[in-house]
């Protein structure tokens, strides 16, 4: 996209902790103090050395965690926006590893080419034995910025961080050797759902990220691109729906607030985390730790954070932008989503080995230091916690302290609730509203606030699991299966016979709009090519709109697939966006969702057609 | 020498910006494209466009709201192409301040010329 000049100023900005947190700390400390261990709630203090130990304990566990979330909150509140940049001024390349990914990837290989003109996406195929490559391969007709790299076993399916550093080693051969140049190019990494918001290249390029010599990786915010799916389970329940409804957006709640405060927090310690989908890194960068450690990414299990921890100890800054997003598809089943926490919660336990060395190289001042050790030793204090929260309370049951008839003790237990169990927890669903502009109501954001308290719970299955897997030497995982994974599709008999009789594209109405566009047949080829190169994201606007029930978006989209099918003469798909309109002009979703692999079905066809009359192969 | 007239196209279908470029490049325009609403308001207001383009579903802000936040300080033709016939739909757009309603699906020629005949009303 052409980007002009803005007038902003570019230079570096460094920001830093406020010293101010020392103070809240210690006035957190005492608090949690008077409450643990000098209210008598739990015991008198002094009286059992060994009891004492666990109230200290718990005393600085939660003073520690509400310092830390006050961090959160204040960083997140007061924020400084990230400055754009000229993208143009950069060489662009994203990375989509895949395994088996045929319900997925033409949609996300689609909306980054049309999204991004400039844009290189080189899908790394880790021996699927479903269509992925000749997926890739038909887009590769209409796109020659569409790139696949196909990796075959024994040399596949030997983790994520192959598959990168697989396709690091074409990409960086295909660049020219100038030093440069190399800083120049950024190679990103894409989940194969993953979706980049359209000003992410932009914003990259910005003062504040690539923009900036030292910054060697950037970090984008992650959303959830199915949180407004209304069924998000179909061929369940209500109450699965329901539940699948919150997970999701429990999900998207914890990126875009609670994950994302950490990382605007870790861009003034200088502790920024990568985290796979939505990474950019330079490829000098990479270079660096292709020259240290003989490839980039490493063998951990979270192969993205550990990339980011060799970067920082390398001396290049990481950095994060929360105003442009990657968007995923969130986990709407609780058993696929504690498997999957389980396997990152392994993989960043994994990566402490990797703190000496960060470390000794110097690389890390105070704030940073005291940043990445909460954090990794954040699974630990959760696990004393685990232990000791219950020890104490049963041991104050038991002597009657707790007695739940009495009034002084009651208040006690209610304010400790309130201050450290459930206010931490419970305002991102607030914030979530009011700062992500979510369109959602105030009873839904206290819901999801309230939803969300059980949720940051989840931590005491997943973490004590990834604990155990450690200790018995698993690392083994099987892939996360995506929702559309065997949903799809329904038979071409359905079609109605007078849907069957109408050309799939009109020879006469191509002509027309070359001649029309004086005789120029070269223009109307490409429109042809980019309609066949557009169809995956033009269906995935579609629909995510009808699973979300947005009328205006779904409005939209239909629209657009019809408006582009009747310029085209792309006439049964035309008349089949036209038949889908019906139901929504009824505003009538059962039946939209119904006969939507209808639609899915005529434009694949479509697509065919144009391949089979336009490519030349 | 006279300058040459610049257009700007505020459309977030790939293809369909693509063949309004076309067109306006053939009615002698210089032309720059944007995606979205917010980046097409911010280039409206920083450079001197004779004809500006609007869609209406915008993915970020609506191009009705586009045309209403441009028009007060924009001197050139606004014209809105959008796949919304309806004539509530046509009504609004002229309400929020555009010259012109165009609906889509529509002929490459007689957009052209429609272009063509509401830059040189300026003219005349």
């Amino acid at each position: 996209m052409n980007t002009g000049p803005r007038n902003v100023s570019t230079r570096p900005r460094r920001l830093r902790v406020s010293p101010l947190i020392f103070v809240f700390s210690a006035l957190y400390g005492a608090l949690a103090a008077l409450v643990f261990c000098f209210s008598g709630a739990f015991g008198d203090f002094g009286e059992h050395p060994l009891r004492d130990a666990g109230l200290v304990v718990v005393t600085l566990i939660s003073s520690l965690a509400l310092t830390y979330i006050s961090l959160l909150v204040h960083t997140y509140l007061a924020r400084r926006a990230n400055r754009s940049g000229n993208s143009e001024t950069l060489s662009w390349h994203v990375m989509i590893p895949c395994r088996d990914e045929e319900s997925v990837i033409a949609e996300t290989v689609s909306a980054a080419r049309t999204t991004f003109p400039g844009l290189h996406v080189w899908v790394i195929d880790d021996d699927s034995e479903d269509a992925t490559a000749s997926i890739v391969r038909n887009l590769q007709d209409f796109d020659d910025k569409v790139h696949l790299i196909s990796r075959r076993r024994p040399n596949a399916r030997t983790g994520k961080g192959h598959a990168l550093n697989a396709a690091y080693r074409v990409i960086a051969e295909a660049t020219s050797e100038d030093p440069r140049q190399r800083h120049r190019t950024v190679i990103g990494v894409l989940d194969a759902d993953g979706f980049l918001s359209g000003n992410a290249l932009d914003l990259l390029a910005g003062p504040d990220a690539f923009g900036e010599d030292t910054v060697g990786a950037v970090q984008l915010e992650v959303w959830m691109k199915n949180r407004g799916d209304r069924l998000p389970r179909p061929l369940s329940g209500g109450f699965k729906n329901l539940l699948g409804r919150t997970l999701i957006r429990m999900q998207d709640i914890e990126f875009r607030t609670s994950n994302s405060a950490m990382q605007m927090l870790r861009v003034k310690t200088g502790t920024v985390g990568m985290g796979g989908n939505g990474q950019f890194t330079r490829l000098s960068v990479l270079d660096d730790l292709d020259a240290d450690y003989g490839q980039p990414w490493g063998k951990k299990l979270s192969e993205d954070y550990e990339l980011g921890l060799n970067i920082m100890t390398r001396g290049h800054r990481t950095h994060y932008i929360p105003e442009a997003h990657v968007s995923q598809e969130a986990l709407p089943f609780t058993r696929r989503l504690l498997t999957q926490r389980t396997r990152w919660a392994q993989g960043n336990m994994e990566c402490a080995e990797l703190l000496p060395s960060l470390r000794r190289s110097g690389h890390l001042r105070g704030s940073g230091w005291a940043e990445i050790h909460y954090f990794m030793g954040q699974p630990w204090l959760l696990m004393a916690n685990l232990l000791l929260g219950p020890i104490l309370f049963v041991l104050a049951l038991t002597e009657g302290r707790v007695g739940f008839a009495s009034g002084s003790s009651v208040q006690w237990i209610a304010l400790l609730a309130a201050v450290f169990l459930i206010l931490p927890y419970f305002l991102w669903g607030i914030l979530y509203k009011y700062l992500c502009r979510e369109d959602i109501s105030l009873l839904s954001s206290i819901f999801y606030g309230l939803s969300y308290l059980f949720y940051v719970y989840l931590t005491y299955i997943y973490y004590p699991r990834a604990m155990a897997r450690i200790v018995s030497g698993r690392t083994a995982w099987a892939k996360t299966a995506r929702n559309a994974d065997g949903t799809r599709l329904l038979p071409l008999s359905a079609l109605r016979e007078e849907l069957l009789a109408l050309p799939l594209l009109d020879a006469e109405i191509i002509t027309s709009l070359a001649e029309e566009l004086d005789g120029a047949e070269d223009f109307a080829r490409e429109l042809v090519n980019t309609f066949g190169l557009i169809w995956p994201r033009r269906w995935a606007n579609l629909r995510l709109a009808a699973a979300a029930e947005d009328h205006t978006a779904t409005v939209d989209a239909l629209a657009s697939i019809r408006v582009a099918s009747e310029m085209l003469g792309a006439e049964r798909l035309a008349q089949t966006a036209r038949d889908l309109g019906v139901h929504l002009d009824a505003v009538d979703y059962s039946a939209l969702r119904r006969d939507l692999p209808m639609i899915s079905a005529v434009g694949e066809q479509t697509v065919e057609e144009i391949r089979g009359r336009f490519v030349t192969v | 020498m006279q300058d040459i007239p610049r257009a700007l196209i505020i459309e977030d279908d790939d293809d369909i910006r693509r063949l309004l470029e076309m067109v306006l490049t053939q009615a002698g325009f210089a032309v720059d494209a944007v995606p979205n609403g917010e980046e097409g308001v911010a280039r409206a207001a920083a450079s001197p466009y004779a004809l500006l383009s609007v869609d209406v579903g915008l993915p970020d802000i609506d191009g009705l709201e586009v045309v209403r936040r441009v028009r007060p300080s924009f001197t050139g033709r606004i014209v809105m192409v959008s796949a919304r016939s309806a004539e509530s739909d046509q009504s609004s757009g002229h309400a929020a301040g555009a010259d012109l309603y165009i609906t889509k699906p529509f002929r490459p020629r007689e957009l052209k010329q429609k272009f063509l005949d509401l830059v040189a009303a300026d003219a005349s």
